[in-house]
């Protein structure tokens, strides 16, 4: 029987929390603090990552089935056995791939419209202010 | 690490669980430890690199972050219920049943009981549970969400759902659940068969190990309604009969939580014995669970022939003349005490007992049995005609056995995994009883 997948463009944009969570989970899975930290580590400050966005926006992607939570931790021996791990679905995937294809396009639009040219100053005549 | 940093992040963890108490009950039951958690190590990268200067810091996006994620959470709470509630504005009727009951939590064996239950006016929420739990892997061990992704991906497999959606469905229903406690009430429709019993087990023991201090947890089980002759369950029902059934909703008690928590371990069990062990004792407080799970144990495959109970009443109608698919399909529902398997999962019972070195059924026009394309109504698929091959005869008088004509087994029943020559366990009929197998793998 053939399967039909699921469509990303409805859940796009994404927010910025989301787009940034999913980002982190494409190396590996990671649990709420380790996003964090990855997080931080590339938006350079940009981008802040309080608990309760982080928590809200996870609780969004599970429901979604963009990431899914996940028992096998990398060192269970120098693991806090209480934390959750999340790891990237398929669907995740394709989502996040759609949303940077996305904001590629953009980006060319914004590029594009600094390098033309631009638009002649109007000329009033008269005095100024 | 020195006591002043001990103290400032103490004070600083206690104080952020009391302001998580900003947040709906819901997400801080599931989401409060993790989150308490990563502000701790927060607090220690800060403190290690400003001191309590850093800590302090650190509260300040940290406020605004709680406050602006409680009253987002609050709000994305609120929509889905003022949305379903928007017809209170235009029936006062509803609006006094939903001051009476409260926010309730509807948790349904079906789509069908679930679009029902939407006619009746009851008010609250409703989650379906719609997995055919008689059938695949339910290894021991697993939380619910690991359960949930095993089971996506033994229904994709059998190719009843792409496993995203299978998984995006089960993780929605998880979500829902795991909300309970915002809900004053939770009920529980489930009927006698055994597709609703194990679902039920299945919620029994989550359940079990929830704080459920805050909710009532109240069960409807039924097999048999007034005025319907030949009760099957609840999806019988109009809205209107479904809603006198929630009158007769009746709260669970410790003790059934803790029955059907044994229940389902016995399930999952890799040894098929804790079940046999399990139905031993007094499970008077779940009614119709122990016929549900004899009938369970009937599909393990059979001392004499090696055929499960539904394999059997299949090659019995087919011997008796009914030959379609839809024919045979309900047939063999009329030999259940309680049928519990829906169409699509009987197709591969169907389909398995059509292929192999030696099938036991075969097409009368020598094709090959071939499986709905869409739904069962294709003319394609409905109009094959079956009959039993020699060797499917031989196995109904108990000449052939199955799982050597097949080679052998490759079955989940529960946390059973028969794999191999042999299945490790077949059931005695007569004696109604597991038997352990020597030399099986």
């Amino acid at each position: 029987m053939q399967t039909r997948q699921r469509d990303p463009d409805p859940l796009l944009p994404l927010t910025p929390a989301v787009f940034h969570i999913l980002l982190s989970l494409v190396d590996g899975d990671h649990h709420g603090y380790g996003i964090m930290q990855e997080v931080n580590g590339y938006a350079q400050g940009k981008l802040r990552l309080g608990p309760g966005t982080l928590y809200r926006s996870i609780k969004q992607m599970l429901a979604q089935g963009l990431i899914i939570e996940w028992d096998e931790r990398p060192d269970p021996a120098l693991d806090d056995q209480r934390r959750r791990y999340y790891r990237l679905t398929d669907f995740g995937h394709r989502v996040l791939t759609a949303e940077t294809e996305r904001l590629e396009q953009v980006l060319q639009v914004a590029r594009a419209k600094q390098r033309g040219p631009r638009p002649e100053p109007t000329t009033t005549s008269g005095g100024g202010c | 690490m020195a006591d002043s940093s001990k103290r400032i992040i103490s004070v600083s963890e206690h104080l952020y669980q009391q302001l998580l108490r900003a947040y709906p009950a819901a997400f801080r039951h599931q989401y409060g430890a993790q989150m308490t958690q990563v502000f701790l190590d927060c607090c220690r990268v800060a403190y290690q690199q400003s001191g309590t200067r850093g800590v302090l810091q650190l509260w300040i996006p940290t406020l605004g972050d709680l406050v602006t994620n409680a009253i987002a959470e609050h709000i994305s709470m609120l929509i889905p219920r003022l949305r379903r509630h928007k017809v209170l504005f235009h029936a006062p009727r509803r609006l006094v049943l939903h001051r009476q009951g409260g926010p309730m939590l509807h948790i349904a064996n079906g789509d069908s009981v679930g679009g029902t239950l939407r006619h009746t006016g009851l008010p609250g929420t409703i989650v379906t549970w719609k997995d055919i739990l008689h059938e695949g892997p339910t290894p021991a061990g697993l939380s619910l969400g690991q359960m949930s992704q095993l089971r996506a991906q033994f229904l994709a497999d059998c190719a009843l759902g792409p496993y995203e959606e299978v998984l995006a469905d089960f993780l929605s229903r998880d979500t829902t659940l795991a909300q309970f406690a915002a809900h004053q009430e939770v009920i529980l429709w489930f009927e006698h068969d055994l597709y609703d019993q194990l679902q039920l087990i299945q919620l029994l023991d989550w359940f079990s190990r929830q704080d459920r201090t805050t909710s009532t947890i109240s069960l409807i089980c039924i097999n048999a309604f007034p005025g319907i002759a030949h009760f099957l369950g609840l999806g019988q029902l109009n809205a209107s009969q479904l809603r006198s059934l929630y009158e007769t909703r009746r709260p669970l008690t410790e003790g059934t939580f803790t029955l059907g928590s044994e229940a389902w371990k016995a399930f999952c069990s890799p040894d098929p014995k804790a079940l046999e062990a399990f139905l031993q004792k007094d499970t008077s407080a779940l009614p119709f669970l122990k016929a549900a799970l004899l009938r369970h144990l009937e599909q393990f495959p059979a001392l004499q022939g090696g055929l499960s109970r539904t394999e059997r009443q299949i090659l019995e109608v087919v011997a008796s003349g009914v030959h379609t698919p839809l024919e045979i399909f309900r047939a063999t529902q009329e030999q259940e005490e309680s049928p519990f398997l829906g169409d699509t999962p009987f197709w591969f019972y169907l389909s398995g007992l059509c292929t192999g070195r030696k099938p036991f059924l075969k097409r009368t026009d020598g094709g090959t049995f071939s499986l709905p394309t869409a739904d069962s109504h294709d003319p394609a698929f409905r109009e094959q005609v079956l009959a039993l091959t020699e060797e499917g005869q031989n196995a109904l008088v108990g000449q052939t056995d199955w799982i050597k004509s097949k080679s052998g087994i490759d079955r989940w029943l529960g946390g059973v995994h028969l794999q191999g020559q042999e299945a490790a366990w077949r059931w005695d009929s007569k004696l109604a009883t597991l038997v352990q197998v020597q030399g099986a793998a």
